[in-house]
């Protein structure tokens, strides 16, 4: 039981809620219980370990996995059934049946806990599943518990009737203080990390395995990520690729291990400059050496920092977006056409496009822009539907030179549909073919740019 | 096929035995029995396996290096398992193949064979277009990794393991519950000999070829779903992304991106590939069949402007070849050089007389001066096939001296500011092979520009040149100054012979070599002779006031020719010589006896079939039928008139061409029925016609041309413009 508290810190309280719930061996279990909290919060850690020391048996259903019932039935089934390997199961009916079979093979009131992982899947399925499931008990002679976890609230599963309300168990987010003792438990993982990707003396090695190294490497990793981060995972993996930073001048023998304000001087920048990389998750781009533990520590190194950089551009600012990948010339156009379609009110196209679109009054004009003021801009309001021939026909006019009609052009939209820069049929209809630009003016700019085409001269909203 | 033996009648199933491939093999061989015994298609099939083979090798040669990459990286994972701290995390290689869709294929295809050669037996490819659904994804990837494998180890060591039961696995029963249970089945309790495999040879590789056509929740789900099953299946995945590694980023929100471990590879951008095709295959003397560069330019066009396909770009020219070829003995021709005579020996009289007929053979007989070979050359066929093999000869002679010239011109111009020729190898030979490029404008200005250019640079332009006559000589020994110096009478007589060919280049090499050292070792200054004396009377002249003479002075000093140093001297003379060679060397290919026998120039006829334009040819179908139907009774006097023996479609066609965005139904009734019967009152017939109108229309609306609209219930939309 102590060991169990070690393993899983910070829980106390959960833990003992569900220990108490769950009772002695051959005491009836709850009907159903709900346990909720956001990602990384141990609610299955928990419920795993708990259930490991009970013994009981169980089942764990990951429901993003079921896209039919039918599987979690069988999923179900065979979890409790180890001598019968493969059962059919169709629907709920078949599935209680079966219950019912497998209870004369079980001794009385052995408990047996079915866990739905991801449970706010279940929502999208038949109303009368989540039902069923919460109210199992019922339906066979069993001691069963039916367990929903899940990251939303309660109030967000709405049922139609006929449910008997669960039992609610709520997993509230670490604080900073939670945090550090958790992944201060794999301590031993993290300097075995570092010590498998370099060669480090003896003497280093058990400075390196010092505790108080990675409490102080952690300290100052936390102070720095815990504002914008307060994933677990996240911060474990960040935590694992700056802790080999943090080693590196130590065994280099640059740095002594007992000197913190040097090397905090020499880990700020680098956890700073790591921040922006948060959530990307990347392996390192220009290492091709064999084992995953060298890439991680190479990247940091310069040539695979510029590729990190525009990565982070490329995020950020849509115009290197553009110019990381190239498209033919006129899919090029195809797609500046296809934003004008989309940004321009189809009344302009004769004015914009035409030569001798003769001149508007000028009253109008005045009119409009008064109106203008409080209406908002076509390109801030985001792209409206076009139809095919719209699209040939613009493409036609800011085209200089005469093309044919070629079915390689009309393979061209089908490709920018599907590279989504386009939202539409990948079908060319003359009828039905909807299409709607899905990119932004600075996508557009930047590939107006390289077939030097001024896109603003053709907006309405700059005329 | 056996008889069966039954009391009761029945049918019985016979299991066809004549599988697919017996049958696909039986037409090829129909095929070929017609034309096997034609010379012109052996030599086609000779090329064409030939060119093949070269896009084969230079197909492993670029694709070797990022797919080595990308199995050592696959093979990386899971070899020391206490790294996987970080549970549920699943390894991935993202793979940035550039937008030309067609050529991804190949590319993963050559992927999957290295990896099944390599890793794992366990590859599965889901497209797109099988994952509809979240169902369809899983089922179609656990199906692959099942089966693919039992494929495999057919060959390998069967029946070690139980997989007789999966064999017949359905698909719909493909679970991931399924694959796990079948993946502890052979590996978990496999055999000790087994055992000594290290766990990357049964790593479960799932590609993703097409990551942008895939809707993204489905993905998202799979990838949460594998990343649950991740700790008990070493999966890894790849995804071809076809526009940027963000695109994955913007397309997987946080929660499913945490899951993976991303690594970015760059695949060659297409039009980089394009060039290493063209310009080692296609644009070189060992390829035979050669492309005008009208019909180069057109492909290129093709490429550039519409598709980056390579795949396409490749396919057009086996089409262009096989148009160049069909039916043609006379381009049997077209082969290697040392079948040459062979070939000519296995012409016919009647081919021989298609040659003579040749435009650019006339050219050729005038040219002879001899009025008895004239005759000769017309009457005595044996004759003119030894004159035939002499003129092959020289032909393979000249465009050998041509591709050089091209690549040697590339040297020269390709870091001249403004890019004048081009700065790949398919630009300049689209350039030469339209017209002789020294006598345009371009070449001239690239000329001048050479001439201001520094002898370092001019220097290393040389060697580069050399670099390339050497490879193309084959000689290994690096360059080696000329023993014997040359004499200054010697270089001013430099003068190319009349021969082309290897000759020409060692020549070239020659010459070139003692530029190479001239260059090298010209003094920059201009020797400038003492005009002290001259500056002194200058100063006493420069009195103020005396402004005409000084302005007379300075004419004159600009008519004076500044002394050139000895590099700028020998600058220019280089740079004549470097004309002297292209005009020798680059001369356009049309001007060759027999080149219609190696160049491929019916562009028209070839764009037709290349680059197709569905609505052109429905619009010709319908306004003109005769196109296509050859028959005497539609042909019309204009493309706009109309007249009754035309097919209904194409009356209801050209009058509904006349109207505007919407058309009244009964009005078009009624034109219709003018044009089939104009001499008659209309009510006569009146069920028949409707009929035909209806039929016609239906027909219109079916092609796309028309749509009812439900605001006018009498009219049709048209929807063309």
């Amino acid at each position: 039981m102590e060991d169990l508290f070690n393993k899983v810190p910070c829980r106390e309280s959960q833990l003992n809620d569900l220990f108490n719930l769950f009772g002695e061996y051959d005491e009836p279990l709850p009907c159903s219980l709900f346990l909720s909290g956001s990602m990384g919060t141990g609610k299955t850690l928990c419920l795993t370990s708990v259930l490991r020391y009970l013994g009981y048996k169980h089942v764990i259903i990951d429901c993003i996995e079921c896209y039919s019932p039918k599987i979690i039935y069988e999923t179900i089934l065979s979890g409790l059934n180890t001598t019968e390997t493969d059962s059919k199961c169709e629907s709920i009916l078949d599935f209680t049946n079966a219950l019912n079979r497998i209870e004369l093979n079980l001794t009385q009131y052995q408990p047996i806990v079915v866990i739905f992982d991801r449970a706010e899947r279940l929502r999208n399925m038949d109303q009368s599943i989540i039902c069923v499931f919460l109210r199992l008990r019922e339906l066979c002679n069993l001691n069963i518990c039916t367990l929903l976890v899940t990251h939303l609230v309660y109030d967000s599963f709405y049922f139609k009737m006929g449910v008997r309300e669960p039992i609610k168990i709520y997993f509230p987010n670490y604080n900073k203080e939670e945090l550090f003792k958790i992944i201060f438990l794999h301590q031993e993982s993290f300097t075995q990390y570092v010590l498998s990707s370099h060669e480090v003396d003896k003497e280093i090695k058990t400075e390196l395995n010092k505790p108080e190294l990675f409490a102080n490497f952690l300290n100052a990793f936390l102070s720095v990520f815990y504002r914008p981060c307060r994933d677990l995972i996240e911060l474990q993996h960040m935590a694992r690729i700056n802790f080999v930073k943090y080693c590196e001048p130590i065994i280099r023998n640059e740095i002594q291990a007992q000197d913190l304000s040097k090397l905090w001087r020499h880990i700020s920048p680098i956890l700073k400059t790591s921040l922006e990389l948060l959530y990307l998750r990347l392996s390192s781009n220009k290492s091709y050496k064999p084992s995953p533990g060298k890439e991680n520590t190479d990247n940091m190194e310069t040539v695979n920092y510029n590729f990190e950089k525009t990565l982070k551009e490329e995020l950020t600012c849509t115009k290197t977006f553009a110019q990381s990948f190239e498209l033919p010339y006129y899919a090029k156009f195809l797609l500046i056409a296809a934003y004008l379609a989309s940004y321009n009110p189809p009344k302009e196209d004769k004015r914009l496009f035409m030569k001798n679109h003769g001149k508007q009054r000028k009253r109008l004009q005045q009119v409009k822009a008064k109106a203008k003021i409080n209406e908002k801009l076509n390109t801030q309001l985001g792209p409206k539907v076009f139809t095919l021939d719209r699209l040939l026909a613009i493409f036609y006019a800011i085209l200089e030179e005469k093309i044919g009609l070629t079915s390689n052009l009309l393979a061209q939209i089908a490709t920018l549909v599907e590279l989504k820069l386009i939202a539409g049929s990948k079908e060319i209809d003359l009828d039905t073919a909807k299409y709607k630009c899905i990119v932004g003016y600075d996508f557009i700019s930047a590939v107006a740019h390289t077939v030097s085409f001024n896109v603003r001269k053709y907006l309405y909203d700059f005329m | 096929m056996e008889s069966t033996v039954s009391v009761s009648k029945g049918v019985f199933v016979f299991n066809n035995k004549f599988n697919k491939s017996k049958q696909s093999k039986k037409k090829t061989n129909l095929f070929e029995k017609v034309f096997t015994n034609e010379p012109w298609y052996t030599t086609y099939k000779s090329n064409w396996q030939y060119i093949e083979n070269e896009i084969q090798k230079l197909h492993e040669r670029t694709y070797s290096i990022l797919l080595n990459d990308i199995v050592e990286y696959v093979k990386s994972f899971y070899n020391n398992t206490d790294f996987n701290t970080l549970e549920g995390i699943i390894p991935s290689a993202t793979l940035l193949t550039g937008v030309n869709q067609p050529d991804h294929a190949s590319q993963f295809i050559a992927l999957i064979k290295k990896l099944r050669e390599d890793v794992t037996p366990h590859v599965a490819l889901v497209e797109s277009q099988d994952a509809s659904t979240l169902k369809h994804l899983v089922e179609n990837a656990v199906w692959q990794l099942i089966n693919g494998s039992t494929n495999m180890d057919v060959g390998n060591n069967d029946s070690e393991f139980g997989l007789s039961p999966n064999k017949k696995l359905k698909k719909n029963q493909c679970t991931m519950r399924v694959l796990q249970n079948w993946y502890s089945t052979t590996y978990t309790n496999a055999s000790p000999k087994k055992k000594k495999n290290t766990i990357s040879n049964r790593l479960l590789v799932i590609i993703i070829p097409d990551f942008e056509s895939f809707n993204c929740s489905i993905l998202q789900d799979f990838v949460m779903i594998i990343s649950s099953y991740v700790s008990s299946l070493p999966i890894v995945f790849v995804f071809g992304v076809a526009t940027s590694v963000s695109a994955l980023h913007k397309s997987f929100p946080y929660h499913v991106s945490s899951k993976l471990l991303i690594k970015v590879f760059h695949s060659h951008s297409s039009p980089v590939y394009m060039n290493q095709v063209l310009e080692d295959i296609f644009l070189s003397h060992t390829s035979t069949f050669h492309l005008s560069g009208k019909a180069f330019e057109l492909l290129t066009d093709v490429f550039l402007f519409y598709d980056f396909s390579v795949t396409g770009l490749i396919q057009s020219i086996k089409y262009c070849m096989m148009d160049h070829y069909y039916g043609d003995n006379v381009k049997s021709l077209c082969c290697e050089r040392k079948k040459v005579e062979e070939a000519v020996m296995n012409l016919s009289a009647d081919d021989l007389e298609t040659i003579r007929r040749l435009m650019s053979f006339r050219p050729f007989v005038e040219a002879q001066l001899d009025f008895q070979t004239k005759i000769a050359l017309f009457e005595d066929d044996d004759f003119f096939r030894e004159i035939l093999v002499k003129e092959i000869h020289k032909f393979h002679d000249y465009i050998y001296t041509f591709y050089l010239c091209v690549r040697l011109l590339l040297c020269y111009v390709k870091d001249i500011p403004k890019n004048i020729l081009g700065k790949t190898v398919r630009e300049v030979y689209t350039k030469c092979a339209v017209e002789p490029i020294t006598s345009t404008a371009a070449f001239r200005e690239c000329m001048t520009l050479i001439k201001f250019q520094s002898q370092v640079k001019l220097a290393d332009s040389i060697k580069d040149s050399l670099k390339l006559v050497n490879s193309m000589l084959k000689i290994v020994s690096p360059i080696k100054p000329l023993r014997s110096t040359p004499t200054k009478n010697n270089v001013n007589n430099i003068a190319l012979q009349n021969d082309l060919g290897e000759n020409f280049l060692k020549t070239v090499r020659i010459h070139l070599l003692m530029f190479l050292r001239q260059i090298e070792h010209a003094k920059t200054e201009a020797t400038i002779f003492s005009d002290d004396h001259e500056e002194l009377e200058d100063d006493v002249e420069n009195v103020p006031g005396n402004r005409y003479k000084l302005k007379e002075k300075l004419l004159k000093a600009t008519r004076v020719d500044r002394v050139q140093s000895e590099f700028e001297m020998i600058r220019s003379r280089f740079v004549s010589y470097l004309e002297q060679v292209f005009t020798k060397g680059l001369r356009p290919p049309h001007s060759q006896t027999f080149h219609e026998i190696f160049f491929f120039s019916d562009v028209a006829n070839v764009r037709k079939q290349i680059v197709g334009s569905p609505r052109g040819a429905q619009h010709t179908a319908l306004s003109n039928p005769v196109h296509y139907l050859q028959c005497s009774c539609c042909v019309l006097p204009s493309a706009d008139s109309v007249c009754c023996s035309l097919p209904d479609v194409c009356v209801a066609y050209k009058l509904h061409r006349e109207c505007g965005k919407h058309i009244n139904l009964y009005d078009w009734l009624q034109a219709f029925a003018a044009v089939l019967k104009p001499e008659h009152e209309q009510r006569d017939n009146a069920g028949a016609i409707q009929v035909r109108f209806t039929h016609a229309v239906a027909e219109l609306q079916f092609l796309g041309f028309i749509k009812s609209s439900k605001r006018k219930t009498d009219h049709v939309m048209r929807l063309t413009w």
